[in-house]
């Protein structure tokens, strides 16, 4: 009997120092508010336990998984909210980014054009979408998005030269000429406007061109690999051996120990071997 | 200890006690929540408590030393904290702007001429209109 009464004591009182829900969401705040967000998420969970309406604390917790790299539960989390109708413009760009992070990008796409509809204005969501949609292969819309973004923003390269790769990619090369002009307008040394005209040159098989924009690419930039990989290539297409053999040991030079380089580095080894007497 | 002088100290220990007891709740609440009436701030942190029972008040009415009535009635409140630590009501018709807010997004603000207390722990908050100047 005394037993009992005393568990039921015990249970009473730990019931009693139990932080409340309130409690817990104003520790977990202090620490969201200062980017502690390892020890933020616990405490939003606990939150989420003990009071299931605290939006405020499902939105911070989907962020603060966002910001901690856990995709999958900040997607998840973020799903729970937007099913709550909590369309806050930072919850569209973290969970849409916690998507793409996990190869799911349509998802991704999905929910930044939602975020779009709620607010379209939003650069960032733009620029966002307009690279997913690059990378999913609607050049079109994604030129439309970085027409618009450079409209805005007409001094961000970037958006030019997008919008100049896009063009290239729907064969519009004239478009996407103009676009890599406005690129070098802006700032004459971009050696990346340089390579797309080289790039784009090369598609239409004027090579004397090709060759000297992707030797501008390379004075402005000496390790551009892209530009340096297919100059030598022409190179040897045009058969300046000379010219190849010093531009293929200056890309090896270059792109050694690079891991994204690997099966262009090992095709360039080859090309270097045979050009200097060995076999490919 | 006579009987009586002990059982007069007990009375006054007691009465001591209910005195602290109801000591803060005698406490004039202050009505004032500071903060600038208008100015620029980056934002540090949101928050949003839907159906929560609010009193307004004017600010213009509680500085002129009239009487302020609170009249509690339920509302989404919106809240946003800026870099100067002042915890700020977001007004009820700038519900957009507060959530396209961005974590460091400086953002101008004015003064609606309203203050707002909360029911549930009497915190007092300015109430601001965003993106004013």
């Amino acid at each position: 009997m005394k037993s009992k009464l005393l568990i039921g004591f015990s249970s009473l009182a730990l019931v009693a120092c139990s932080p409340s829900a309130q409690q817990l969401y104003e520790e977990a705040n202090a620490h969201f508010i200062k980017n502690q967000f390892e020890e933020a998420i616990p405490l939003f969970e606990q939150v989420q336990l003990k009071d299931a309406n605290n939006s405020a604390a499902l939105a911070k917790l989907a962020m603060s998984y966002a910001y901690t790299q856990q995709w999958q539960k900040c997607s998840e989390t973020g799903e729970q909210a937007f099913a709550r109708k909590l369309d806050l413009l930072q919850l569209y760009l973290q969970v849409s980014e916690c998507f793409a992070m996990q190869k799911k990008a349509d998802k991704a796409l999905s929910l930044l054009q939602e975020g779009l509809k709620r607010y379209p204005g939003d650069q960032d969501l733009k620029e966002r979408a307009a690279m997913l949609l690059f990378g999913k292969g609607d050049y079109a819309l994604s030129v439309s998005y970085f027409k618009e973004l450079s409209e805005q923003l007409p001094e961000r390269e970037d958006f030019l030269t997008n919008i100049a790769y896009g063009y290239e990619k729907l064969k519009k090369y004239a478009e996407a000429e103009s676009y890599f002009q406005k690129v070098l307008a802006i700032n004459a040394q971009d050696a990346n406007a340089f390579y797309g005209l080289g790039n784009l040159f090369e598609h239409q098989n004027q090579i004397s061109k090709a060759i000297d924009h992707y030797q501008k690419a390379i004075k402005a930039n000496g390790s551009h690999l892209s530009a340096l990989y297919n100059l030598a290539q022409l190179y040897e297409q045009e058969k300046m051996k000379t010219e190849a053999i010093a531009t293929w040991k200056k890309y090896i030079e270059v792109a050694k120990g690079q891991p994204s380089q690997k099966s262009f580095l090992d095709k360039a080894i080859a090309r270097l071997k045979k050009l200097e007497g060995g076999t490919a | 200890m006579k009987h009586s002088s002990r059982k007069f100290l007990n009375i006054l220990n007691f009465l001591l006690l209910v005195f602290l007891c109801f000591l803060p709740a005698c406490e004039n609440p202050s009505l004032d929540p500071g903060g600038q009436e208008r100015g620029k701030g980056k934002v540090v942190d949101f928050s949003l408590e839907p159906n929560i029972r609010v009193a307004l008040y004017l600010e213009v009415d509680l500085k002129s030393g009239k009487k302020t009535e609170l009249n509690y009635g339920a509302m989404d409140a919106y809240f946003v904290t800026l870099d100067d630590n002042i915890t700020y009501m977001v007004d009820w018709n700038d519900i957009e702007d507060f959530k396209s807010l961005k974590k460091g997004q400086e953002v101008p603000y004015r003064s609606n001429g309203y203050f707002a207390r909360l029911e549930k722990n009497g915190k007092v908050f300015r109430v601001i209109r965003l993106n004013e100047i």
